[in-house]
């Protein structure tokens, strides 16, 4: 009994033990990952944390040695920094030694290791308990990770075990030792010439095959992204990190009938989607977003910016979902056409325009890199139109707007035969307004303030609206509703601010129209009513924005 | 025990509250004793009785108050360890005995305080500053009230908690000090996490 007591100790020993150590190292995932394990042991780290708390900052110390002299703070300080932040030479982690951290991930940290008993070098992947909600996860976890342990594929990472050390679980894999294709030195590919198209090409198309193969075997990728392709020393690609994204889901999948934490939730890294990913479309989900994500990976490949990257999670699932990147030869006119073809090809947003699986991909490529004729086609009128659309929406519904307006006007006059001048100076505005809208297009493209050049867009749109609405015959009741739709419209930004300017500005308008229009007041309140349902208009359109913005953040928190 | 009490606390010294100002101060003892000990013993590596310089801290804290300008009991104990922590460096240096004296130091005397100390509140507000943000955003009072549990410890659970957590030795240097086995260290270790527990709980 006492011996079975005394076990129990030690055990608890180490995990505390260990969690203290992560804790003098600051490394809050670790921490976290021993916390989830152990829930019982969760009071006791508790007071581990305050006592953490309690003890003098390492900082504090070192910021006040030089106070001391250097001299006497080596004799006074205990142990210099750098000894002091890493407390054994080399960590010890079960049967492995891990030699350096090689980077972090949402599920854990990846390190080298060196596993002693085989004294060879790994890359080992700790991951952290919080992915798992029960004992019956963390096992179908280990059945699915064996089987996927089981794929043999030359630019596979293969994975080697799967085990668990004081409460951490983990997995061992190959050691690529040239880095990944996030790795700055490899992006000067687009710099150098047409040799190193054929490499890129010839890079995707390993990449391509071994996505082919995980398709073969059933397995989405669903995370393909630059940092998950490996190249070794002599350019070989392996895909690694492959189905781990399913596996959770197979997890869950299994546990959750009711499926309430299913439906909706985006797995992933946020500009680095297909979109029906990025829109949550768990069903739609195919072999085919595997080929979006290649042709982001292509494209970030041949022009070194990232297609659907933004500032914010949410502007990147925006952007993915309907915005259409730069066209790649506009931004480096020597990639050869055949190559952006093959990479719009991949990035259509309809799976079913794109190549139908990664070996077409991969077949294409092999033709690209023959110099034979591929298999993508131009894109048709309809296409081309959509594709501009998505690239520049603002402008183009303007101009669609100004083009049926005037197509309109025009008929009325060729067909009533209104006062010349009337017409001309109507028709002048929206010539005005049309060449305003390139204007600010070339803008929003050219400078690096998009913020006002935004602000100024919606400053001319309502003037000149305006102004049409001063010049027209009465009775222009009818058409103030161009107000209300400016303000939406300026709600497709996602900028609460701009909503408010817009409103701010379109109330301004109208009361300098009123006075102008005395038949706007037949009955004085009907222009206060029409004021005052603009303002709510524009706080409800910002009040929606904002929370959009608010599930934005959640999300970004909420990602590790 | 709330936030808010501190706060309150803090508010009604700086009216004038005589009897507030002690209590605050008294129930800063504890907190002010142990991260001067653990600062100590770690350089001297000897056991160290702070109640001296806990003492002279109180008071400079007292003879200080007014220039003390945050509400928060963050910026309090933030105010209070930049007392301590001029008063440790003072101690530090009479310890050295009186060893070089170069012109530098001379220099840097004036600047961390001596007769000066608590004429600069500003220098000690902005070191406190200087802080992780997840340090500033955590409930401090736990610290004040975890300190009071350790000092209620035996002295062997205090000692073995005073090296392993807040001087950050390993049990094997932790095994060398106390003069017991690494195994002995640990149990004893974990019992003293024990029954900080329980005190913490019992609050």
């Amino acid at each position: 009994m006492t011996n079975e007591r005394d076990e129990q100790s030690e055990i608890v020993i180490g995990v505390l033990n260990q969690y203290l150590d992560y804790l003098q190292l600051s490394d809050q995932d670790s921490c976290h990952g021993l916390q989830a394990v152990n829930p019982e042991l969760k009071n006791l780290m508790a007071c581990l944390d305050s006592l953490e708390r309690l003890a003098p900052d390492a900082e504090n110390a070192n910021r006040d040695a030089p106070f001391l002299g250097s001299d006497d703070a080596t004799q006074l300080l205990p142990g210099s920094p750098s000894e002091r932040s890493v407390p054994q030479q080399t960590p010890e982690f079960g049967n492995y030694e891990l030699l350096e951290e090689l980077g972090r991930g949402g599920m854990g940290v990846v390190y080298k290791a060196r596993q002693k008993d085989l004294n060879r070098i790994v890359a080992l992947k700790t991951i952290l308990s919080k992915q798992f909600a029960s004992e019956e996860e963390v096992r179908r976890f280990y059945l699915e990770a064996q089987a996927i342990g089981r794929l043999q594929h030359s630019n596979i990472v293969s994975i080697h075990e799967v085990g668990q050390y004081l409460g951490q679980h983990y997995f061992t894999m190959d050691y690529i030792s040239g880095g990944s294709l996030a790795n700055p030195q490899l992006q000067t590919l687009s710099e150098t010439p047409q040799a190193d198209f054929i490499q890129v090409a010839c890079l995707m198309m390993q990449v391509s095959k071994a996505v082919e193969y995980l398709h073969s075997k059933e397995i989405i990728h669903r995370d393909l992204k630059p940092s998950n392709i490996l190249i070794d020393e002599s350019g070989m690609a392996y895909v690694t990190d492959f189905g781990l994204a399913k596996v959770f889901d197979a997890v869950h999948q299994g546990t959750d009938h009711d499926a309430h934490t299913q439906s909706g939730t985006i797995v992933g890294t946020p500009g680095y989607m297909s979109p029906e990913q990025a829109a949550g479309q768990l069903e739609d989900i195919s072999a085919r977003s595997d080929i979006f994500c290649l042709g982001i990976i292509l494209y970030e490949l041949l022009t070194g910016v990232s297609p659907f990257k933004q500032k914010s999670p949410l502007d990147s699932l925006v952007s993915v979902i309907e915005g259409e990147p730069p066209l790649l030869r506009s931004l480096n006119p020597d990639i050869p056409s055949p190559l952006e073809l093959i990479c719009l090809k991949c990035l259509e947003k309809d799976p079913e325009l794109r190549y139908q699986s990664a070996s077409a991909l991969a077949e294409d490529l092999e033709c690209f890199i023959a110099g034979e004729p591929i298999q993508a086609q131009p894109a048709g009128f309809r296409q081309l139109f959509q594709r501009w659309f998505r690239r520049q929406p603002a402008l183009v519904s303007r101009l669609s707007a100004i083009v049926l307006s005037t197509g309109i006007v025009q008929t009325v006059y060729s067909t009533q035969g209104v006062d010349f001048y009337y017409h001309l100076k109507i028709m002048t505005i929206f010539c005005l307004w049309g060449i305003l809208a390139l204007f600010f297009q070339w803008s929003l493209d050219h400078f690096r303030n998009q913020e006002k050049v935004r602000y100024c867009w919606v400053a001319a749109d309502v003037s000149l609206l305006t102004g049409l609405l001063i010049l027209a015959d009465p009775p222009v009741g009818i058409l103030l509703i161009g107000y209300p739709m400016l303000i939406v419209s300026a709600g497709l930004f996602f900028y609460v601010r701009l909503v408010y300017f817009t409103t701010m500005m379109s109330l301004l308008a109208f009361a300098v129209l009123v006075l102008l229009r005395p038949e706007l007041t037949g009955p004085w309140q009907y222009p206060v009513i029409y004021g005052m349902v603009l303002a709510i208009l524009g706080m409800m359109t910002a009040y929606q924005i904002y929370r959009v913005r608010v599930l934005s953040r959640y999300y970004e928190l909420r990602r590790p | 025990m709330s936030e808010s009490q501190f706060e309150a606390l803090i508010e009604r010294a700086r009216s004038g509250d005589r009897a507030a100002e002690n209590e605050l101060l008294q129930k800063c003892r504890a907190y002010i004793s142990i991260i001067a000990r653990a600062q100590i013993e770690g350089w001297m590596r000897t056991k160290f009785d702070a109640s001296d310089l806990v003492q002279q801290t109180l008071l400079e804290a007292h003879q200080g108050f007014e220039n003390f300008k945050g509400q928060t009991e963050a910026e309090w104990l933030g105010w209070l360890r930049g007392i301590l922590n001029h008063n440790t460096l003072d101690f530090a240096r009479k310890f050295q005995g009186a060893a070089k004296r170069d012109v530098k130091r001379e220099f840097s005397i004036n600047q961390v305080g001596g007769n000066s100390a608590y004429s600069e509140p500003q220098k000690w507000e902005l070191k406190d500053q200087t802080e992780t943000p997840s340090r500033i955003l955590l409930n401090r009072e736990q610290e004040i009230l975890m300190a009071e549990a350790v000092a209620q410890l035996p002295p062997d659970y205090q000692e073995v908690i005073m090296l392993r957590n807040l001087q950050r030795l390993s049990f094997k240097e932790v095994a060398e000090r106390m003069d017991r086995s690494p195994g002995a260290v640990q149990m004893l270790w974990l019992r003293a996490l024990n029954q900080l527990q329980e005190l913490m709980e019992r609050v």
